[in-house]
């Protein structure tokens, strides 16, 4: 073997041999190589392995004279069409929200028990998904809008204060 | 059925190539998102503590990469060097420069979207495209052959991790973990599908065991003959065409694939 092709079948087995050590100990490691690892060379693909959470976002907003509009859903689903299993680029918005919903419930959860480090509010996640809700009309003069996440039982998870961005 | 290493490669790329395109004109279509006021719009993302806390020459590099503009420009350039792993003869400075692209373009988008958490086929994508990069650059048989060694052993890798999580996890373990899934409208919007899964429990924990014995077992696809090797590869085909039309994440599927020529070559030996 010359020198350049030992080099190239070491680097494909030290590649190999980092993700098997990650596929092992990836939840251990998670927090180092999130910001080791800047451009995701390492993966452990652990598909539907974990209980599939679903959470429900919607969102009120405070009128002028002070009075609170309905609760709107927001609908991240769409329709099954058989042409999704080709061409789907709506799956990416809908898999951005459902990560901030899912990551704010773990900070959430994680506050609660004390372990938190920084407010809800400070996170990017938080700002995140007030500039998703954006997108939704409404109106120039109200005083504020707030978001709440509810489990699939409508158990309320987290509800915001109104803000106004 | 036998695969020259030029033709293995030729598949493999094909494969890739799909996915690519797909993903790239999936990215166009929904550019409004990557301009002002759309969730991947880079005045957002730049605020993710993940940036902020990095030296400015490196927010400063960022800053001029990822806005809509010239992400843009990237995403072309992404289809353009799709075109030249087709066009470029084996051996030829166009197809490192391709392969080339193709990595540092991935490897940028998974930076970019590092707030939501970066794509999983192009997490996968990028180990095939690395490992053929290196191929290119050195494209001796010890070299070529190494390359498909390191890409079977990355899919075996992926479907034990897969079952493997799937073990751990009461859910599956149990034997309800497909049962949640295919019960569940969100992934699975359709529903005859929910109800068949809810009243057909024992198909659903048949299906359970299957798909976890299934990613278990796939390394040893790897020495049990070519007779079984084939149902193997059948089943994956299966699997991921499943999980292509009923989770509707058809990207999974020629990504996946892609390793599948790979792993034909090094079983024929």
């Amino acid at each position: 073997m010359s020198l350049w092709e030992s080099v190239i079948v070491l680097v494909l087995a030290m590649w190999l041999t980092a993700n098997v050590f990650y596929s092992l100990m990836n939840k251990k490691i998670a927090r180092y190589t999130y910001r080791a690892d800047l451009f995701k060379w390492l993966s452990a693909f652990q598909l539907f392995s974990e209980r599939a959470q679903s959470f429900q976002l919607s969102y009120r907003d405070m009128l002028a004279d002070q009075s609170v509009t309905q609760w709107e859903l927001v609908q991240l689903g769409q329709q099954w069409r058989s042409y999704h299993a080709v061409w789907f680029p709506g799956r990416t918005l809908g898999d951005c929200v459902k990560s901030i919903m899912g990551d704010l419930v773990h900070f959430i959860r994680k506050d609660q028990s004390g372990f938190g480090k920084k407010k809800i509010k400070e996170r990017f996640i938080y700002h995140a998904l007030i500039h998703f809700l954006d997108r939704y009309p409404r109106n120039n003069t109200d005083l504020g809008r707030q978001f709440r996440i509810q489990d699939k039982e409508n158990n309320e998870i987290f509800i915001s204060d109104f803000y106004k961005e | 059925m036998n695969l020259s290493p030029a033709q293995t490669i030729g598949l493999t790329n094909l494969f890739l190539v799909i996915y690519l395109v797909i993903d790239s004109f999936e990215k166009i279509s929904v550019y409004k998102e990557y301009a002002t006021g759309g969730l991947l719009n880079w005045n957002l993302l730049r605020k993710n503590s993940f940036f902020t806390s990095k030296p400015e020459s490196f927010r400063n590099l960022t800053d001029v990469i990822f806005p809509a503009r010239s992400w843009f420009f990237l995403i072309a350039l992404r289809i353009f060097c799709c075109f030249g792993l087709f066009v470029s003869p084996p051996g030829s400075v166009l197809l490192v420069c391709s392969y080339t692209g193709l990595f540092i373009i991935g490897s940028l988008m998974n930076l970019r979207n590092i707030a939501y958490g970066a794509e999983t086929e192009n997490r996968f994508a990028l180990i095939i495209i690395g490992a053929l990069l290196l191929r290119s650059l050195v494209p001796t048989d010890t070299v070529t052959l190494a390359t498909f060694w390191f890409i079977g052993l990355q899919a075996c890798l992926s479907y034990i991790t897969a079952g493997a999580s799937k073990l751990m996890n009461a859910n599956w373990r149990n034997g309800n973990g497909f049962k949640r899934v295919a019960t569940s409208y969100e992934l699975i919007p359709v529903k005859k599908v929910n109800i068949f899964f809810e009243e057909n429990r024992t198909v659903a924990r048949l299906l359970n065991w299957l798909v976890i014995f299934f990613e278990c077992a796939f390394p040893v696809a790897l020495f049990i003959g070519r007779g079984l090797f084939w149902w193997f590869l059948v089943g994956g085909i299966i699997l991921h065409a499943t999980i292509a039309i009923g989770l509707r994440l058809g990207k999974f599927f020629w990504i996946w694939i892609a390793t599948y020529p790979a792993l034909i070559f090094i079983t024929q030996r």
